[in-house]
């Protein structure tokens, strides 16, 4: 355990490997200040280019964007009352009021030593995760992981905003058109219209930019957001900072309740958040304080966001299960670079699954130091008007789109599946279960028709199969009985109560 | 007792089928639904097992969509019997699709600059506008360095990373 925890350690350090993380640690910390962006649209950016490189180093710079975007985001979150990402909403209602009262740098210095410290825990939690898991998923076989991608699209569509159906709608959709393109089980082309751009499939990256990346964009150009001109106040980022070394306790709770919500598929750094923060404000003996600028209303959920990562990456790496649509393209970006997630993470790939702990390590410590270092340099970002970076985006993501496959259909197609994801959007479809659903659909067709051909019907009657089918259709019908879960309380309405 | 619990009922009823229905929504699911149906159709030409799971996904799209279709058709005939469209609302609805409208045709217009003349001047000239038009920028000087920079790291980045372009006329 330890050896291969020292190998990979001495991975992380080579060159190759370090400018590629540093590199991704500085695109995280960009893409997560800028208010509206996160880490899918990170990702779905950094996608096209990572095909051909070496796993390791493309591993580095997908992970050092993934670690720090949480952190990065509280700036818009503190300095406007506006969540940079959806995982730094909580983080508004105690963080804006300590902003107005003059106290930004205060509130910012904790929430970057408390997202250190949950980073650090994450990445023990998925370290100890590893090995955990490690007998379970070499235990398991093509029936139990086939069983396990429904179970994960389930999940998905259970937890999404609003109404389980369209989840799982949306779900099934992304099931279609992964299916497009050529059948990996025999030599057909599917939906292709006998076009060659679609014989390999809908680019993933396309996907991701097209869903998530084109509407955030779009909706910043027409929203024509009005930004603060106030810088940040110089001072308190130690007095901030400090609040966290003495509230350690509130900070590995919350951590603790991150990680544990960040491993079950679905639920994310979002939802772990507004548990930190619910629980601490109704545990708390002076409740009134929240939401008025106490400085624990800050600290506890960026600890639950930023450990959430390490523990959403152990589904993602050892089962390929991804838990939201930041992992969902992480997976792909896995495929792309020749790595199949799953049983092989905890076999011939053990040291790069181990490699991953570090990188999350190294990528919270730089990402913390830099932040506390140049805080006031960093926060200028946020205040640009999205007017202004708009036109710059929209240059990357369409030269982004077009080194997927290097055809005018990537275009043509971000265009389709922008569109797809600006109306998905309006319509309050959730996107995370299509995204995830379109990853899992090859698996899952490869794992069928694996267990058909190797078991023939007979896997059904496997005991795991049965217990993660029950669990499967429990939870759908608990979906369906309760149409989704509420938010958590009334929190996210006292948001835009905070924000007006 | 009684009377005032109708009334609630009623009171909820009509608040609820007086909601404006989610036009994006519907359009999204009558085009989903669509799009399971042909799937289903042509998922029956596959040869072998290359049939299978797609029969299976769109068979379950299928149930899927008209499980939400249905409801929600449901509710918008519902508000459209109960909801007189006054003529302000159509100017309404004209400006709010001006408003709507506004990013995409920005992204068609770059993207047939792009057609047109290449990706490089396309973003240069692309970028200057939008600051011009959009953002109101009013410094000559602010739009020409943003353009060039724009230009300048499509060109470093492109020659860096091996990046290719896409064909354009000229």
């Amino acid at each position: 355990m330890f050896e291969v925890a020292i190998e990979a350690l001495a991975t992380i350090f080579q060159p190759g490997v370090l400018v590629y993380l540093i590199s991704g640690i500085f695109i995280g910390l960009l893409v997560g200040i800028l208010p509206g962006l996160g880490g899918v649209v990170g990702m779905s950016i950094l996608l096209p280019f990572i095909y051909g490189m070496e796993p390791t180093a493309a591993m580095g710079l997908l992970i050092g964007m993934t670690a720090v975007t949480s952190s990065s985001d509280t700036f818009p979150s503190v300095l406007l009352g506006v969540p940079g990402s959806s995982s730094a909403q909580a983080t508004v209602l105690d963080g804006y009021p300590m902003s107005q009262q003059g106290r930004a740098g205060e509130a910012l210095g904790a929430a970057f030593v408390s997202s250190l410290i949950g980073g650090l825990f994450g990445a023990g939690i998925m370290f100890a995760g590893i090995f955990i898991a490690r007998p379970l998923v070499l235990a398991f076989g093509s029936p139990h992981l086939f069983m396990l991608t429904l179970l994960g699209l389930s999940l998905v569509a259970l937890l999404a905003k609003g109404a389980m159906r369209l989840g799982l709608f949306s779900g099934a959709l992304g099931l279609l058109l992964g299916a497009v393109g050529g059948a990996p089980t025999t030599p057909v082309y599917r939906f292709s219209f006998d076009q060659m751009y679609l014989f390999d499939g809908i680019p993933l990256a396309i996907l991701a930019i097209g869903l998530f990346a084109i509407p955030e964009l779009v909706d910043l150009i027409r929203e024509k957001r009005s930004v603060s001109s106030e810088s940040m106040p110089r001072g308190g980022l130690l007095t901030g900072a400090k609040a966290s070394i003495r509230n350690i306790p509130l900070v590995m709770r919350s951590a603790g309740i991150g990680s544990f919500v960040g491993i079950i598929p679905g639920l994310g750094g979002a939802l772990g958040q507004w548990l930190a923060y619910g629980i601490t404000a109704n545990t708390s003996k002076d409740k009134k304080s929240y939401g008025k600028g106490n400085v624990r209303g800050v600290i506890a959920p960026e600890s639950a966001t930023n450990a959430s990562e390490g523990g959403a990456l152990i589904p993602t790496l050892m089962f390929g299960i991804p838990g939201s649509g930041t992992m969902a393209v992480m997976l792909g970006g896995l495929v792309l670079i020749g790595i199949q997630p799953g049983p092989s993470m905890a076999t011939t790939n053990l040291s790069l699954t181990v490699s991953v702990v570090w990188m999350l390590v190294l990528a919270n410590v730089v990402a913390c130091s830099v932040l506390l270092l140049l805080a006031r340099q960093v926060s200028k970002i946020a205040m640009v008007p999205a007017q202004i970076f708009a036109p710059f985006l929209l240059v990357i993501l369409v030269v982004a789109s077009y080194q997927s496959t290097r055809h005018w259909g990537d275009i043509l197609a971000l265009v389709i599946l922008g569109a797809l994801g600006w109306l998905m959007k309006r319509g309050g479809i959730p996107r995370p279960p299509l995204l995830i659903g379109f990853v899992l659909s090859v698996p899952a067709e490869r794992y069928l028709w694996t267990s058909i051909e190797r078991f023939g019907y007979s896997w059904i009657f496997d005991p795991y199969v049965i217990v993660i089918g029950f669990l499967t259709l429990l939870l759908v019908y608990v979906g369906l009985r309760t149409q989704g879960v509420a938010d958590v309380g009334n929190l996210r309405e006292n948001v835009k109560k905070v924000q007006s | 007792m009684k009377s005032d619990q109708n009334e609630k009922t009623s009171k909820k009823n009509n608040s609820t089928s007086l909601e404006t229905p989610n036009i994006p929504r519907l359009i999204l699911l009558a085009f989903g639904s669509f799009l399971f149906v042909y799937a289903f159709i042509e998922s029956q030409e596959f040869s072998g097992t290359a049939g299978h799971f797609p029969t299976w996904v769109s068979l379950i799209g299928i149930i899927l969509a008209l499980s939400v279709v249905i409801p929600e058709v449901a509710r918008g005939c519902k508000w459209l019997r109960k909801t007189k469209i006054r003529t302000p609302k159509k100017i309404e609805m004209i400006q709010s699709a001006r408003y709507y409208a506004t990013p995409w045709l920005w992204l068609t217009g770059f993207l047939i600059m792009i057609w047109g003349l290449g990706v490089m001047p396309a973003s240069g000239l692309f970028v200057a506008a939008f600051l011009w038009f959009e953002a109101r920028i009013r410094s000559l000087f602010w739009i020409i360095f943003s353009s060039v920079v724009t230009m300048s790291l499509l060109y470093y980045f492109g020659e860096l990373m091996n990046m290719e372009w896409p064909n354009s006329l000229l």
